[in-house]
């Protein structure tokens, strides 16, 4: 029976761990509100530790210590294009202590691929949406169009010539494409990548002439003069790069940003949405908040419970029109 | 400052402050997380992410990169005391580690695999301080076209691991590959194999089922078979370490498993256990016994751990040098920074160099502080070779349960180590290569969806594969290997032939 110390460590480690985690934000800065956090609120992440997803979560977690009295602990569950999280907290107490982080990819488009009502948006309360990163269309330095029109017009005369890296289809890069290829009439080659940082090797490898992706992933090589850039599919130019036009103006309706935002289980009581939801607003004035929104190049784009709510609804429509029109939705 | 006192004043950094129980726990944690079955490096680093909060940016990076090397080392451990693989990069170590566990030489396996594994390491590590930025330029030549050509090379170790038998070799290698198109099509997003079911989206688990095909059938045939085993695991043999003439024997396959470790870690989308089944692979081409290898060679062992370490150093070539990382566990090192409010691209190098030279310090000091940690982890996980097999064989698999399912909560990874527990026996019984199913399934998913993504770049010319150099040398090597062998053999009889001829031309 020499075996049980090891097993007996393990298990304190993992104990250990698991009260190192609640412990990392003892902090409390208001009172409780009523009844409400009475325990360690779980923020559940559909994707791996490190990414985009997770960054984001962690950082807001951080930021609400100083207006949540309880901690907030992140909890990754990725899968499935962030809808295992999704079935995981379809089926916790909706009591307000289990939280999901929710975008564009997991909350609307691959519940719609997939064709699973009960992982999509509407499954859920929303809460609120916190922030966003602009897309945005990246040509090389030497790259022989200077501006977006001219990319265009040679896409328009030789048609699937044009390649352009991004990440894995379903998730808002493609979509942007899709939606831009639609509206300016163009046929190009889009090289799906198992994300942004692979799509961006690719690139700069030169096995693409443009790349699409989140700004805060391309500013540095803007800055190190390996890319430069040709258009952002927002409703208005950028403050990073004012002088770069938005697909918008040039008459292409397509304005998609990567948002992320939080959702809580079906029934969570409305006071309880409430609260979390003003709690969001005011951490994101907190400084770690502006630096973390500051270094991710993201944009505070804050919508309350109701707002977010007909936000998504408006979400799902666009995406859903897409989706039927490439045949992308599972029969 | 110039090149050395900047590392010197890392060093400075990389000591300092909480003093070295920090790392000392870091490097202990991932070594644990690393050998518990599901947990891999980058989660074992993911759930020590909140505890580097309360501290300052290079404590927290070095406690990370401690996790980091431990947890490529905590892998081999139950690789070689029970056939689990712990994470998917220590597969190959348990070819030749249970093996010699099942002889009584298990500490020796493990002691080479700490030895080893750390030399790759530092050697590693040495490498990425002196050339980060001129390999920074290279990792982006290797784009989709040379991945897949380096997932094509590594298939044909499936000769290599058929045993008896080379068409059940084949047909085991091709059920690997039939797997991983389980899930979603990584390319176009539709869905394969899935049977409408949401949770088959992501395809099989690769270490549930390498859990399944190693550990859980093993288990099943200690039940089937209960006069041979176990026992005789348990030798008085079992805390003799590695002679100083042993590592000398594995010194070649140590320098191979280095050499492929930092090769494969700078290509993007390979990762550690991409090279650890090629350091195998090299490792018993080149060996002087290749023979011994799945009865229990030490170079066995020495290649891919010495691999899956010096992965490391390649994976971090991409991720300083553009701020894009080479891996899962080197994009947490980038969250990490993220979190501590430094954005990191292509200037971390000139605008944060106390913090890259921190890393760098650190990551030297990890590795050393290996071997004393490791040494300690390693006699207290010998004990329970002591136990009875029955016990064994219940912890094990109550183990493996727990294991698979901690790693995502997903329930439906531990079902599949049992499933693929029964495959196994099945394969075993009936003379199929579970090792060449495994490395189908690593390398499947690499050589499908690069392949299709290299014709997607190459508008559909095929000749993309041969017109680019590495890639083509890569491609020339593949066919080398596979028309060497026969051409050897029919060499061969051919002179016997003339040999045979010439008496009775006389």
């Amino acid at each position: 029976m020499k075996k049980r110390p090891v097993v007996q460590m393990m298990c304190a480690l993992a104990v250990a761990l698991a009260a190192g985690s609640a412990l990392v934000t003892p902090a409390a800065a208001q009172k409780p509100r009523g009844d409400f956090p009475t325990r360690p609120i779980t923020f559940v992440v559909g994707f791996g530790a490190g990414g985009g997803a997770d960054v984001f979560a962690r950082a807001l977690s951080e930021a609400s210590k100083t207006v949540i009295p309880q901690p907030i602990a992140v909890e990754n569950r990725p899968g499935a294009g962030g809808t295992s999280a999704n079935a995981y907290v379809s089926g916790r107490p909706a009591d307000g202590h289990t939280i999901l982080f929710g975008h564009a990819g997991s909350s609307v488009i691959t519940p719609l691929t997939v064709n699973q009502p009960s992982l999509k948006w509407d499954a859920f309360e929303p809460v609120a949406r916190i922030h966003a990163e602009e897309e945005w269309l990246m040509v090389h330095p030497d790259s022989p169009w200077k501006t977006i029109d001219q990319l265009v017009a040679y896409a328009k005369a030789n048609p699937k010539k044009v390649r352009v890296a991004g990440s894995a289809i379903g998730g808002i890069d493609s979509f942007v494409v899709l939606a831009w290829e639609k509206a300016a009439g163009i046929d190009v080659e889009y090289i799906p990548h198992d994300g942004g940082g692979p799509a961006i090797l690719a690139f700069l490898g030169r096995n693409a002439e443009v790349v699409v992706g989140n700004v805060s992933e391309f500013a540095q090589h803007i800055e190190a003069k390996k890319m430069v850039p040709l258009a952002v599919a927002s409703e208005k130019r950028s403050p990073i790069f004012p002088k770069v036009s938005t697909l918008k103006e040039k008459g292409w309706d397509v304005v998609m940003v990567q948002w992320r935002s939080v959702l809580a289980p079906k029934g969570t009581p409305p006071e309880r949405i409430a609260f979390l939801a003003q709690s969001f607003r005011k951490a994101m004035a907190a400084e770690s908040w502006k630096t973390f929104n500051k270094n991710t190049k993201a944009v505070d784009l804050y919508l309350g419970p109701a707002d977010f709510r007909k936000f998504l609804a408006s979400e799902e429509k666009r995406f859903a029109a897409i989706i039927d029109e490439l045949g992308l939705r599972k029969k | 400052m110039s090149f050395f006192e900047q590392l010197a004043a890392g060093f400075a950094s990389a000591l300092d402050g909480y003093g070295i129980l920090i790392r000392a726990g870091g490097v202990a944690w991932g070594i644990i997380g690393g050998a518990i079955p599901g947990i891999s490096g980058a989660v074992a680093m993911a759930l020590a992410l909140p505890f580097t909060y309360a501290l300052d940016a290079p404590t927290a990076l070095v406690m990370l990169a401690g996790v980091w090397a431990g947890a490529n080392y905590g892998g081999s451990i139950p690789a070689i005391l029970m056939r689990i693989p712990g994470t998917p990069a220590s597969a190959p170590c348990l070819l030749d580690g249970y093996e010699l566990a099942k002889q009584g030489r298990a500490a020796k396996a493990l002691g080479i695999s700490l030895i080893c594994g750390t030399i790759g390491g530092l050697i590693s590590i040495f490498v990425l301080i002196a050339l980060v930025v001129p390999l920074g330029e290279i990792v982006v030549r290797f784009g989709s076209p040379e991945v897949f050509a380096l997932a094509l090379f590594g298939l044909t170790l499936i000769a290599g691991l058929s045993g008896p038998s080379f068409l059940k070799g084949i047909a085991s290698g091709f059920f690997g590959l039939l797997l991983t198109t389980v899930g979603l099509d990584s390319l176009t997003g539709s869905m394969r194999f899935t049977f409408g079911r949401a949770d088959l989206l992501t395809g099989v688990d690769t270490i549930s089922v390498m859990i399944g095909l190693f550990a859980v059938s093993e288990m099943f045939f200690l039940i089937a078979h209960p006069a041979r085993p176990a026992g005789t695991v348990v030798g008085t043999a079992t805390t003799e370490f590695p002679t100083l003439r042993e590592l000398r024997e594995v010194g070649r396959a140590t320098f191979i498993g280095t050499i492929v470790g930092l090769i494969v870690g700078i290509m993007p989308g390979a990762g550690a256990t991409a090279s650890s089944f090629v350091a195998y692979n090299e490792a018993r081409r080149w060996s002087k016994r290749p023979e011994l290898f799945g009865k229990g060679s030490l170079e066995g062992v020495a290649a891919p751990e010495t691999a899956n370490n010096a992965v490391q150093g390649g994976d971090l070539v991409p991720t300083l040098a553009l701020g894009i990382p080479g891996s899962n566990s080197a994009a947490i090192i980038l969250a990490a920074l993220i979190l501590h409010g430094i954005m990191p691209g292509p200037f971390l190098l000139t605008k944060n160099p106390e913090l890259v030279y921190t890393l760098f310090a650190g990551l030297i000091l990890v590795n050393l502080l290996m071997i004393p940690v490791g040494l300690v982890i390693l006699r207290l996980c010998l004990m329970a070779m002591k136990l009875d097999p029955p016990v064994l064989i219940a912890s094990v698999l109550s183990l493996i349960v727990i294991g698979t399912y901690a790693g995502d909560l997903f329930l439906l990874n531990p079902i599949q180590a049992l499933v693929f527990g029964v495959i196994g026996y099945g394969m075993r019984i009936w003379g199929f290569s579970a090792a060449a199913t495994v490395l189908g399934l690593v390398l499947g998913v690499l050589a499908e969806s690069e392949m299709r993504r290299s014709l997607i770049i190459s508008h559909g010319d095929w000749s993309i594969f041969l017109t680019r150099p590495i890639s083509a040398t890569l491609l020339f090597l593949t066919l080398g290997v596979l028309v060497y062998p026969a051409l050897m053999t029919a060499l061969r009889r051919w002179r016997s032939r003339r040999v045979a001829a010439a008496p009775a031309a006389k």
